[in-house]
């Protein structure tokens, strides 16, 4: 309790002290509360009447009963969201193990500190009002009060830990992680073979039958406490280090980056880049996922198109999106964060501000190729309104996005902690949601496509085409707003802990 | 390189440095000491325009360092781990730096060679370990010899003798020594003895201002250790003091 007591005190510190959001703590949080009740609002009043439109629906159906049965199911749905969007218990226990704290205490108190988060506000207004309206009426209060533990310890408590055991996993053992992977889709398969009421009917099982339920919560909840402080004990050990070496192989990058650095333009810093992305966990693991993503999208394109299927709204959001983006995206919010650790030499060095942009719109430029070329293959099996309508949005993509990423990218003023967790898509800046709002217009432009796939076309297009013909001027510009604004960013990088 | 301050000031919460007219000659070296917080890590930076001055102005051979790029090509700075590229090796990193600096291969190795006694972690030429797994002392020389590769009219330490073993701490001083008089050097340090022996001048910072500025000679360590100590032993009092 000491432990947590002393992280909490300092998670609050750094809070508070946090000049978080581009404007200001007190801005920022407004922001953030605005976007959660748009998003939350829906969500509780959805879960409040999720009854009542099951008994519309499945009339002969019992509604508690189709309820319990798809519980479950939320804890994969959690576990995904927070481990795609929440970090690791921070690393920073380092700084505590040479004070008399008990590490195992440390450790717990990591742990419990992951539950603060948005997540856990979602998955409780989630299973709140469905539980006010149909549990707490429908079973006495001890029943109901089962019910609701087993609720939150599953949508709230498991997938916490299960995120946070699968970016450790991926960490110190990546083997585990495919095979825990694999697992999961070994379930799923299984599920889908013997037909579907197995998972089903283990949900029923556990949300039905409160003190089963509650049994078998508790003991997975403790499962997967012992399993997760077994793996982040070796992270207290500050000692230990994976010693990098390069040798081999990655003597044979040497030659592909001496290329990259003869060939491209500004070919010495993009090679430099791409060299970070290729050696640091984070950019490591954001090309990893941003390449599966890719041949996922695009691989549904292909049978799409070989099948004759009519494209799907959810492929049209995803392939304009992801699916352009690709490793742009994961990159394009964290453009100068992720250079954070080594601005002072580029600063204080010859390099001449323009080149740094140059080389920045490039690599961006670069990471939605594959996406870019991908799609286009895509596009030649499709209508011509589809298929324009996916044109405009790569010109959206390289005229608008990327350089709108760059400029926004301006605004950090946060270090980018490229040694954290693979899998981490956070934001923590108004600019930052800037830069992804610009990437998710054909998304929403989408919203009035349907019908309209020429005129959204020109909408998307228009635009994206004249910021691709001005991009001759386009660095100049950019450059003009880099020199007014770097000393902030080196500020703000040296004055401000890294995300 | 001459640099030379304007009336330069900058502001933090409760801290004020201000510089308002500090000189040094092409060719000079200036030794830079004070307490901690005295303001000399602040004033390097202001120096290498990596913080904007709230008044006034740094001037290197009279162009304002803010508004003008071409001192850069000739200057070499080290202040620091930020000034690393962790993800690389020493010998890609160096390459990097030779080429911010338009330096061809063939100089560029030569130059190297005369660190091979400086840098022993790896032969240079052949480093495999990336500079975020190397030792506090050999990240500080990898910074050191980027810094001196180019050989810069102006060179900016700040601290180049902390983590360093004594034989190439001596090694560092002797370096420096034999760039006298060819290049302008600024030199932070609290290891009074070594900075002494490296600057023609030693400038003490305090409370954000220059108290004392004067030419090095044989007492001067022995004065700055007698400055320093002052500030933590009460000064003895005669017995007339005492009577009085």
């Amino acid at each position: 309790m000491r432990a947590l007591r002393i992280l909490l005190r300092h998670r609050v510190t750094r809070w508070l002290r946090d000049p978080s959001w581009g404007t200001g703590t007190v801005a920022g949080q407004i922001v953030l509360l605005g976007l959660l009740l748009l998003l939350l609002a829906p969500l509780g009043l959805g879960s409040y009447v999720l009854g009542d439109v099951l008994r519309e629906l499945y009339p002969e159906a019992d509604a508690l009963r189709l309820i319990n049965g798809g519980m479950l199911y939320l804890v994969p749905v959690f576990t995904a969201s927070r481990f795609f969007l929440q970090a690791l218990p921070s690393e920073r226990g380092a700084a505590y193990t040479t004070l008399p704290v008990s590490q195992t205490g440390l450790l717990n108190g990591q742990i419990a500190l992951s539950l603060l988060s948005v997540h856990t506000v979602f998955a409780v207004v989630l299973v709140g009002p469905v539980w006010a309206a149909e549990v707490a009426t429908a079973w006495p209060s001890l029943g109901a009060a089962a019910w609701l533990a087993i609720a939150l310890l599953a949508t709230v408590v498991l997938p916490s830990y299960g995120a946070n055991l699968l970016h450790l996993l991926l960490g110190r053992w990546p083997w585990g992680f495919v095979g825990a992977l694999a697992g999961v889709a070994l379930v799923v398969v299984v599920d889908a073979m013997l037909g579907p009421d197995l998972f089903r009917g283990l949900s029923r099982g556990v949300f039905g039958r409160p003190s089963v339920g509650v049994v078998a919560a508790v003991g997975g909840v403790g499962g997967m406490h012992a399993a997760l402080l077994w793996v982040m004990r070796p992270r207290l050990e500050v000692d230990r280090r994976a010693r990098q070496r390069i040798g081999g192989s990655s003597r044979r990058g040497a030659a592909f980056y001496r290329w990259v650095e003869r060939t491209l333009p500004m070919g010495r810093l993009v090679a430099l880049e791409l060299r970070q992305i290729v050696r640091t966990r984070r950019l490591r693991g954001m090309m990893l996922y941003t390449s599966l993503a890719l041949g996922a999208i695009h691989g549904w394109g292909l049978i799409i198109v070989v099948s004759g299927g009519s494209i799907e709204p959810f492929y049209i959001v995803l392939a304009c999106t992801t699916g352009i983006g690709g490793a742009a995206l994961g990159l394009g919010p964290v453009v100068f964060g992720a250079s954070s650790s080594y601005a002072d030499v580029l600063f204080a060095h010859p390099h001449r501000l323009v080149a740094a942009v140059r080389a920045k719109l490039i690599v961006l430029w670069a990471g939605t190729v594959p996406g870019t070329v991908l799609l286009l293959g895509v596009c030649a099996g499709l209508p011509a309104s589809r298929s324009a309508f996916f044109i405009a949005s790569v010109f959206w993509w390289w005229g608008i996005v990327v350089p709108g990423f760059v400029w926004m990218g301006m605004y950090a003023r946060k270090p980018v902690d490229l040694s954290a967790s693979h899998f981490s898509f956070r934001t923590s800046s108004l600019h930052e949601i800037g830069g992804l709002l610009l990437a998710l217009a054909p998304m929403f432009t989408f919203v009035d496509a349907t019908g309209y796939w020429w005129s959204t076309s020109v909408l998307l297009g228009a635009p994206g085409l004249v910021g691709l013909l001005a991009c001759y001027w386009m660095p100049q510009l950019l450059t003009r707003r880099f020199r007014a604004r770097r000393h902030e960013m080196l500020a703000g990088f040296r004055e401000n802990e890294p995300i | 390189m001459r640099l030379t301050t304007d009336a330069l000031t900058k502001r933090y919460d409760e801290f004020e440095l201000s510089i308002p007219d500090f000189e040094i000659e092409p060719g000079t070296a200036v030794g830079l000491v004070g307490n901690n917080g005295a303001g000399k890590t602040t004033f390097l930076r202001l120096a290498l325009d990596l913080i904007r001055a709230d008044d006034g102005e740094v001037m290197l051979d009279g162009d304002v360092v803010a508004d003008v790029f071409d001192w850069k090509t000739r200057t070499g700075s080290y202040l620091g781990p930020s000034f690393l590229i962790d993800f690389l090796t020493p010998d890609e990193y160096w390459h990097f730096v030779w080429q911010t600096y338009d330096l061809d291969e063939a100089t560029v190795n030569e130059r190297l060679a005369r660190f091979e006694d400086f840098y022993v972690d790896e032969p240079i030429g052949d480093t495999t370990k990336y500079i975020c797994d190397l030792s506090t002392g050999n990240k500080n020389k990898a910074g050191l010899v980027a810094a001196l590769l180019p050989e810069p009219d102006l060179l900016v330490f700040d601290e180049p003798f902390a983590s360093l073993d004594p034989r190439s701490q001596i090694q560092l001083k002797e370096i420096l020594q034999a760039r006298r008089g060819d290049a302008t050097m600024l030199v932070s340090s609290h290891d009074l003895g070594h900075v002494t022996d490296v600057s023609d001048r030693i400038a003490i910072l305090e409370g954000g201002e220059i108290v004392r500025d004067e030419p090095t000679d044989p007492d001067t360590l022995e004065d700055l250790r007698t400055y320093f100590a002052e500030a933590i032993r009460p000064k003895e009092t005669g017995p007339a003091d005492a009577e009085a």
